[in-house]
């Protein structure tokens, strides 16, 4: 239904009044219809008000703010490692904590932990799917989880005494009804969170399989979630195809505040080192900037030659620097305050999936379809 | 929106969103570039590291083994 988005006009509400006047209901439901009316145009008139007020508060943009900054210097960023072995385009990257480490998935449905300084595989595994979108490592790094196509999140240890070839047991921790897109674990190696295509986010106990909580109030497929670092607050963030980001109350499973911008499609969505703001990467071929306390956008990075997809953005260590992951191959450089593009690295050969820094930001992972990962620093 | 208590739990967040305290974005944005400023010498996509040798993914050195 037309209510359900967010961006809903009043005009969907009229047209809804129409087909419930001809409509021969039982007197029941057309009391439920009528107060689902009433409803969804009240939802509509807070839409509003709600605008207003985020508007009102719009006074400098931080590009202006941010003026007095010095130019960004020369970074020197290279492609430092290249880590090759996945025989299908690589969808999913994640950092171990202990900067290391890295995960990666492929659409083969392989999953593969290397040892990033010297390019080691040390594990791989076949998982139960095709397309492994997602997977994670756990806060130990003893645990990874990971799934995709089979609607499920899966669980399996890793012990380094093992054979890399060895056969390992995946365990299913989550189940949704359609396909899982994004999994991250929530603090500790015993809570997962999940996203999926069947328009919900879930917390599940990752010992037990049971879920804990969910998070309905998207209308559209989540591809992305992330919760902020420095993690002392209850909240986590989630986006997708309505092109929405919610922030949800973890405890109690409400959506606290949403925002909007996006002319298509969110990628990829990821905390800012303060933990107050988030950028977003969309199938517009922007990032954008918000901030929780604005309430709003607070920038926008985008150019008239970037026509692109954004499939993954991450910070440097002091939030300066956005980095972007492109459907053109290139990762993007932009500087986060004055929201310009400062350069572009050139090494992949087809799309670049996700785009993560290392947990100390001494260096940020590709994922590409180009069946490689790398590494710059 | 597809039932009432759907419809009602949308309300209810609409108005608590409408009704949280909101800086303004010049205050925000200055918090930003504060914490960015705070944290700058610890990052090294901008600052650098002191020596190369600090780099934990600098040029590897010829006695690592690639294969496998």
């Amino acid at each position: 239904m037309a209510d359900e988005k967010p961006t809903t006009s009043s005009s969907s509400s009229a047209a809804k009044e129409q087909t419930k006047k001809t409509e021969p209901a039982s007197e029941i439901a057309s009391r439920a219809a009528e107060s689902i009316e009433l409803l969804a145009r009240e939802a509509e008139e807070l839409r509003v008000k709600l605008d207003a007020e985020r508007n009102k508060l719009n006074d400098i943009p931080i590009e202006q703010a941010a003026d007095r900054l010095s130019p960004l210097p020369h970074t020197g960023i290279k492609s430092r490692r290249l880590l090759k072995g996945h025989a299908g385009k690589v969808l999913c990257m994640d950092w171990s904590m202990d900067k290391r480490h890295i995960v990666s998935s492929s659409q083969d449905g392989k999953v593969i932990v290397w040892d990033g300084f010297t390019t080691n595989k040390e594990h791989a595994l076949t998982t139960a799917t095709t397309w492994t979108m997602a997977c994670a490592y756990s806060p130990s790094s003893q645990l990874i989880a990971c799934g995709g196509l089979d609607n499920k999140c899966s669980v399996v240890p890793l012990s380094f005494d093992d054979d890399i070839q060895q056969k390992k047991r995946f365990r299913a921790v989550a189940t949704h009804t359609s396909y899982m897109s994004c999994c991250m674990f929530l603090r500790s190696d015993n809570l997962l969170l999940t996203g999926s295509g069947d328009s919900t986010c879930a917390i599940w106990d990752v010992e037990s399989g049971q879920l804990i909580q969910n998070f309905h109030g998207h209308t559209g497929d989540v591809f992305a979630i992330d919760v902020p670092r420095c993690d002392t607050g209850n909240i986590f963030i989630s986006a997708g195809a309505d092109k929405h980001t919610l922030v949800w109350d973890i405890r109690t499973g409400l959506c606290v505040q949403s925002f909007d911008g996006h002319e298509a499609d969110i990628n990829t969505v990821r905390f800012h080192p303060n933990g107050d703001a988030f950028a977003t990467g969309s199938d517009d071929a922007s990032c954008r900037l918000f901030d929780l306390r604005a309430d709003r956008q607070v920038c926008i990075y985008e150019k008239d030659s970037i026509l692109f997809p954004v499939n993954g953005v991450d910070f440097s260590a002091s939030g300066r620097i956005l980095f972007a992951g492109y459907g053109d191959y290139r990762v993007g450089v932009w500087d986060s305050l004055k929201a310009t593009r400062h350069t572009t690295l050139y090494g992949h050969e087809n799309r670049i999936s996700c785009l993560k820094s290392s947990p100390d930001g001494t260096a940020i992972c590709t994922a590409s379809w180009d069946c490689t990962i790398r590494i710059w620093a | 929106m597809h039932s009432v208590p759907q419809g009602r739990k949308l309300v209810e967040s609409l108005r608590s969103e409408r009704d949280m305290p909101r800086q303004l974005v010049s205050q925000a944005t200055t918090d930003l570039i504060k914490y960015t400023e705070d944290h700058t010498p610890d990052d090294v996509f901008v600052k650098g590291f002191a020596s190369d040798k600090l780099n934990p993914f600098r040029p590897k050195s010829s006695f690592q083994c690639a294969a496998l």
